[in-house]
């Protein structure tokens, strides 16, 4: 057989690649009726949503602050110090308010998806679901997709908000730039399809957050070191494919609006 | 003879392999109903992997696994869960939920499956806790509580559906000899008890003499031995033999 003669690890990948792909697909049969418990939901909500915004105002604020501190550092050379609200509103919003909320969550949520289920698995609980004929797809992956699908958008337009307050206190506070101006100039470059674009990539991140370290939790085996080995993949893997992502939505956006809006 | 009406679960030329590892090659098996069949063989030879097969958790690569006369792999979805509420699988480390109380674990299948009011669920799952001998722990959780302790809590979970199989995997492993015997009772008791067919998976010579009314030994993926605990004390196939006299070489006292 061909496949005898391919690279062990390249067949690895591609038996992963072809689970993930059959994972996926379950996943989508049971989105639909009938649904798992809205208690399995509103825990998620609780851990995902609710659990993550306190670290997720932290970061957001330092990362509009900073962002004011550098964007100050190089403006005020050149006389321009008003024009730093949309050079801080807009990376925020399309760039690093979805980016760093979703390595929070992937930190925060992500791993621990991985490990929970991972445990289930190794210490045979999923068989036990499936043995009283509750299906565990249906019951603990899809309300930690959907969760952490809808919710980190929301969270990152708490983080965009947090982080473009911070920065604009900062400028007006700190470094006592006219606030009417910095307002004006902030308004005048700033377009809600930079925020439409961060709300999409939020929700791709989601997806990708919660699919592949759920993945990597459900098909866990080998004991506390296949849990652990599948934690650190799930969160590597998630890692590289966000920032990769991130990319591709960015191109395609621009492409977006040049095509259409500018 | 496999397939008979009397036979519950039936294996016929069933393989499975795991990536490039073949566990069952090609094999034929019958459990009758109201039996105890103990499978007995090695560590790794596919002990747990038949057990899960019988059940529906996996399927045959090739050959079919039948129960009650129909392929596992020919029930819609919702109707293998259906099927699957009348086993009863005690796991070998217990697969308690870690982030339920005991009474809570052996009330889940009730609360999934019954409409039953909350006041009889409990009550259904404190009977069958003290028919396992464990009281006073509804609000312990599995952490909380020894090897022993969580396979008889397993087995009054699988039991609160009052199911017709019940399927054991490995359920003296990692307890001491009184606690070993204590299980091997409780298993029979239930057996007789309830009337069920029973399966036990087990390298435990002792439990396998003491339950079986008839015992397999699977070796490199082929069941090489069927029949009754004296067959298999008498039994000249050397692989048999060199099983059991490690098995006993490696108790205590010998």
């Amino acid at each position: 057989m061909a496949g005898h003669h391919l690279p062990v690890p390249f067949m690895g990948r591609v038996r992963e690649a072809g689970r993930f792909v059959l994972f996926l697909r379950d996943v989508t049969d049971a989105l639909f009726p009938p649904y798992a418990r809205g208690a399995f939901f509103f825990q998620q909500f609780v851990i995902i949503g609710v659990k993550s915004i306190p670290i997720v105002l932290i970061v957001g604020a330092f990362v509009g602050m900073v962002l004011a501190v550098m964007t100050y550092q190089q403006f005020s050379s050149l006389g321009i110090e008003t024009m730093m609200g949309p050079f801080i509103a807009v990376p925020m919003v399309s760039q690093l308010g979805p980016i760093l909320t979703a390595l929070m969550v992937l930190c925060r949520v992500g791993s621990a998806m991985t490990a929970e289920i991972g445990t289930m698995r190794v210490t045979e609980q999923i068989d036990a679901l499936q043995c009283f004929g509750v299906n565990p797809t249906r019951n603990l992956i899809v309300p930690r997709i959907v969760c952490c699908s809808l919710l980190l958008p929301a969270l990152t337009v708490l983080s965009d908000v947090i982080g473009i307050l911070g920065g604009k206190y900062l400028a007006i506070h700190v470094y006592g730039i006219n606030e009417h101006y910095y307002t004006l100039q902030t308004l005048k470059h700033f377009m809600p399809f930079d925020i439409y674009t961060g709300i999409v990539k939020a929700f791709v991140f989601g997806l990708i957050i919660s699919s592949y370290c759920c993945f990597k939790g459900f098909h866990s085996s080998g004991g506390a070191t296949g849990v652990g080995r599948a934690i650190m993949e799930a969160v590597v893997a998630a890692f590289i494919a966000i920032i990769v992502t991130n990319f591709f939505v960015s191109l395609l956006a621009s492409h977006i609006w040049h095509a259409w809006f500018a | 003879m496999p397939g008979s009406p009397e036979s519950h679960i039936v294996f016929r030329g069933a393989w499975k392999r795991f990536d490039a590892l073949e566990i069952l090659k090609g094999v034929d098996l019958d459990v009758r109903k109201g039996q105890t069949l103990v499978i007995i063989g090695g560590s790794g030879t596919g002990k747990s992997v038949t057990l899960k097969l019988m059940i529906g958790l996996l399927s045959p690569d090739a050959g079919q696994v039948l129960f009650d006369g129909r392929a596992w792999k020919s029930y819609a979805p919702s109707e293998a869960d259906r099927q699957r509420q009348r086993f009863g699988f005690v796991f070998q480390g217990g697969a308690l939920f870690d982030s339920l109380n005991i009474i809570e674990n052996v009330a889940f299948p009730l609360r999934e499956h019954t409409r039953k009011p909350e006041q009889e669920i409990l009550a259904i799952a404190r009977r069958c806790l003290e028919s396992v001998g464990l009281t006073q722990i509804d609000h312990k959780f599995p952490a909380e509580l020894s090897g022993g302790m969580r396979k008889r809590v397993s087995l009054a979970r699988a039991l609160s559906l009052d199911p017709e199989i019940l399927l054991y995997d490995e359920p003296t492993t990692g307890l001491d000899p009184i606690n070993s015997q204590m299980i091997n009772e409780l298993i029979e008791r239930t057996h007789h008890q309830r009337h069920v067919t029973s399966v036990v998976v087990t390298h435990d010579m002792q439990s396998a003499f003491y339950l079986a009314d008839i015992i397999v030994m699977l070796y490199k993926g082929r069941f090489i031995f069927r029949g009754t605990a004296q067959e298999l004390k008498n039994s000249t196939i050397p692989e048999v033999r060199r099983f059991i006299e490690i098995s006993y070489s490696r108790e205590p006292g010998h």
